[in-house]
């Protein structure tokens, strides 16, 4: 029965062929833009490591120390800490799986100095960093705790940067220059690109992700400057390196993972308790200080990952898909209105309202259908053109599978639901009406 | 024909109401059309205006090109001399000095400077800072409008020791903000500790020119302090004759390894670039916005005259009926004309409240800014004249059907 309603539905979508034709650019129009938007804004809102999010938490720390909120908005706490902070919850808590950070770069040469050196960003973090964000090593390990402790010239590198500069192979125990000094590469990343770069938001979510991870601890003695953004609230005198580890300068990002709740409170008390220890320092020096935790949608979120062009854009795709479908009603009414001596006859010779209405319904989904397949095609050429036009597009411009089959999902759904008027309309006329000669 | 006008508004009104669902559907179109129409023109116009403003900078005649040393061996300072020199050489280029941070590039350093020693009751405005030798201003394309520009001798080289130069040049935003309408030359500004504070006196002033941040409020005010440092990575700005820019940028690398080849040259990157680059989000909003605009008023248009047809066809008889009792074209004509016209005023009507309604969404959620009227009633107009445009093709063919219909059984 649902093939022969099919084919009436193709048969009578053909007869009407300018209509049709019209009611399927309105819905590919429609489905089109709607689905350029909602891809951007889908792809954008993106959290790469869902399936930890809530064992994973980014610290913030309120340590600004006079009551105005230098550039931030009332109440938001800064984004990044101090150096200072960083090590000292390290030292703190020598058994918890933190991993404090920040975005540096380096020349790279092979030992030789034979190949042209290029410059690569990189991560200075702790050793736990792999294992936060369940990077997998395809040889070696992480570096050793004494790394993390006394600073070492070792190098994690990601398996993209091991083809690049040797080709691929195991080439652990092999030494490579960052910069002028010789490093010994201890571990070899699958490469991990996620988009948005969470951890770290700050010169924008999709930045390009660092592949050479090397210990904090050699930030103070190898004076490894930042790459990333420096905040500053306090006017101190910063003449070096040392002065800016030691200083009110807010240059590091910060994350935990925390198993459990109890971990949780746990850690969340331990930092209450170092904050005022902090205040007899004269730090925090606000009634407000305090910490946050926020697990990675939360951080996301915070940081505004997704944007509201993204989302107004979203809105008005919507609408504007709303107008194509009510100017679909239209035109399904008249068509089903024009059409009604014939549905008239057919009710006469024995069909029911229900099967008239589940006709006319099945007519207005294959117009749904192929309005979606060509909203489709359209919503693809479109991001392409994004892709082309505009830089970094690349990941975010593109379908994922999620969006593929909303597009012809969201379609059928939406035509299917303007044309609940219409067929019902249709289906209500007296047949007696229509039979009278004309 | 106008005379007429009023005495058929009654059937047609009565015409509309018996023919309910079509009728309310076009103004619910009409009234979406409104609302998106108007909010997305007000949001295109908002944005094109930011992206047209002044920059104040010779946008096609810069390029800036980062070098990256890590050879300690290397003096930094003397050779970033030495290569800006030698650039300036190359012939097309106009000027060129190493510098911190580039205007529209988008990232770059702002400090808060201020008009008294002291913290403690003094003004402060945060800034973009730029700090270069006595070629920046002519590096960026800048003259002074007030005063003198900065000089050889004002140069200060920070080899380990930081410390403020005497002097500093300022634009007028900044000017205005610490000073109000005061000459700024001549003025002292302050940044850092208060106990080791030095004045700077302000000696030169710039119109005006954006920073690097171009959405953001302190992106008209800059300071330029002659100040070279130690750093290993440095940005070269060139400027250069328009012409000669594409070639003089490609061969930027070869030379300056040519002059020092222990260090990484990043890809010269030029000022057209990274001001479409920083404007991105305001060409793909507007880009989509007027995509949308324009499709939704054509399928509107589409909608308008659809259903007119549909209206003509299904009311055959009525109209030979009235032709055969003497009604001219002209009034068939009208009669449609009249009828449109009218479902789109209660489509206007309707469409603005929700016009409003949808802007004082957008406000609240995203801070976008008051509706100006003009948009909507720009919009109005525009809807009307569409309706009637479209309405008037099938009202046309209306005036074909014979009278000969009126007398036609059934």
């Amino acid at each position: 029965m649902f093939i022969y309603y099919l084919q009436m539905a193709m048969k009578s979508l053909l007869k009407t062929k300018v209509t049709s034709a019209l009611m399927i650019i309105a819905i590919a129009c429609g489905i089109g833009i709607s689905m350029t938007a909602l891809t951007l804004n889908h792809m954008t809102d993106n959290n790469p490591i869902a399936h930890k999010n809530d064992q994973l938490f980014s610290l913030q720390l309120m340590t600004i120390g006079r009551e105005d909120t230098y550039w931030f908005e009332d109440g938001r706490y800064p984004y990044q800490i101090t150096y200072q902070d960083a090590t000292n919850i390290v030292r703190d808590n020598p058994d918890m799986k933190l991993a404090p950070m920040y975005k540096s770069g380096f020349a790279v040469r092979n030992e030789a100095q034979t190949s042209k050196p290029f410059l690569n960003s990189a991560r200075l973090t702790s050793r736990h960093f792999f294992s936060l964000f369940d990077m997998p090593f395809l040889y070696g390990s992480t570096w050793s705790k004494k790394a993390d402790k006394d600073g070492a010239n070792v190098v994690v590198i990601s398996d993209e940067m091991n083809t690049k500069i040797f080709g691929g192979g195991d080439n652990t125990n092999k030494q490579i220059y960052l910069d002028n000094t010789l490093f010994t590469i201890v571990g070899i990343t699958k490469t991990w690109k996620p988009a948005p770069k969470f951890y770290d938001v700050n010169n924008g979510p999709f930045q390009k992700v660092e592949q050479f991870f090397v210990p904090l601890s050699l930030s103070p003695i190898m004076e490894i400057g930042s790459w990333g953004n420096n905040n500053g609230w306090k006017d101190e005198s910063i003449n070096n390196h040392q002065d800016k580890l030691q200083s009110e300068i807010m240059w590091l990002q910060f994350w935990a993972q925390l198993d459990t709740k109890e971990e949780k409170e746990a850690f969340e008390q331990y930092l209450t308790g170092y904050i005022s220890e902090q205040k007899k320092l004269g730090r925090f020096n606000r009634d407000d200080a305090g910490a946050a935790l926020s697990n990675v949608q939360q951080w996301l979120d915070l940081n505004n990952v997704v944007g509201d062009d993204s989302s107004v854009l979203v809105g008005v795709s919507f609408m504007f898909l709303a107008v194509c479908l009510v100017n679909t009603i239209g035109l399904l009414l008249a068509k089903f209105l024009r059409s009604a001596p014939e549905v008239g006859v057919r009710r006469a010779l024995g069909a029911s309202k229900g099967q008239v209405f589940i006709q006319h319904l099945i007519e207005v989904g294959l117009l749904g259908f192929i309005g979606g397949l060509l909203g489709l095609v359209m919503a693809n050429l479109g991001l392409y053109m994004l892709r082309n036009e505009f830089n970094g597009f690349n990941v975010v411009a593109t379908m994922d599978l999620t969006m593929l089959f909303a597009a012809p999902v969201i379609a059928i759904l939406a035509t299917t639901l303007a044309g609940l008027y219409p067929a019902w309309r249709v289906c209500t006329t007296l047949p007696s009406v229509h039979l009278k000669t004309q | 024909m106008f005379t007429m006008i009023p005495t058929q508004i009654g059937p047609i009104f009565s015409a509309m109401m018996r023919n309910k669902g079509s009728v309310s559907l076009i103004i619910i179109q009409i009234a979406l059309t409104l609302a998106i129409v108007s909010n997305a023109t007000f949001i295109i116009s908002e944005r094109i205006a930011m992206m047209q403003r002044d920059t104040g900078l010779p946008v096609e005649e810069i390029f800036s090109v980062n070098s990256f040393f890590f050879d300690e061996n290397i003096d930094s300072i003397d050779q970033i001399t030495l290569d800006a020199q030698r650039i300036r050489e190359i012939p097309g280029v106009i000027s060129a000095t190493a510098i911190n941070q580039v205007p529209l590039s988008g990232s770059g350093d702002s400090w808060g400077i201020r008009d008294k020693r002291e913290t403690q009751g003094a003004k402060v405005a945060y800034t973009g800072v730029y700090r270069g030798d006595e070629h920046t201003l002519s590096a960026l394309g800048q003259k002074v409008s007030q005063g003198r520009d900065l000089n050889t001798d004002d140069v200060i080289f920070w080899r380990g020791n930081v410390q403020m130069p005497k002097v500093a040049v300022v634009t007028k935003a900044l000017a205005e903000e610490l000073f109000g309408d005061k000459n700024a030359i001549g003025q002292y500004v302050y940044t850092g500790p208060a106990d080791t504070a030095e004045p700077i006196e302000i000696v030169g002033v710039v119109e005006q020119m954006q920073g690097s941040w171009v959405h953001s409020d302190i992106v008209e005010k800059n300071i330029f302090l002659p100040i070279v440092e130690e750093w290993n990575s440095f940005t070269l700005v060139v400027r250069a004759e328009q012409s000669a820019l594409d070639s003089i940028a490609l061969d930027i690398e070869e030379t300056l390894l040519g002059l020092e080849k222990n260090r990484v040259i990043g890809e010269p990157r030029t000022m057209e670039n990274m001001k479409k680059s920083s404007y991105q989000r305001d060409r793909l909003m507007t880009n989509m916005l007027m995509i949308i605009v324009f499709v939704l008023i054509f399928i509107t248009a589409l909608g308008i005259a659809g259903v007119s047809i549909f209206n003509v066809n299904r009311r055959r008889k009525q109209i030979g009926t009235r032709r055969a009792l003497g009604a001219s074209k002209g009034n068939i004509v009208s009669y449609f004309m009249t009828e449109s016209a009218l479902i789109a005023i209660v489509g206007i009507g309707l469409g603005s409240i929700l016009t409003f309604g949808l802007n004082s969404f957008l406000m609240k959620q995203f801070s976008t800014s008051s509706l100006s009227l003009d948009y909507v009633i720009f919009t109005m107009v525009g809807i009307v004249v569409i309706s009637q445009i479209s309405a008037f093709w099938p009202a046309k063919k209306a005036t074909h059907i014979s009278p000969a219909i009126a007398t036609r059984s059934a």
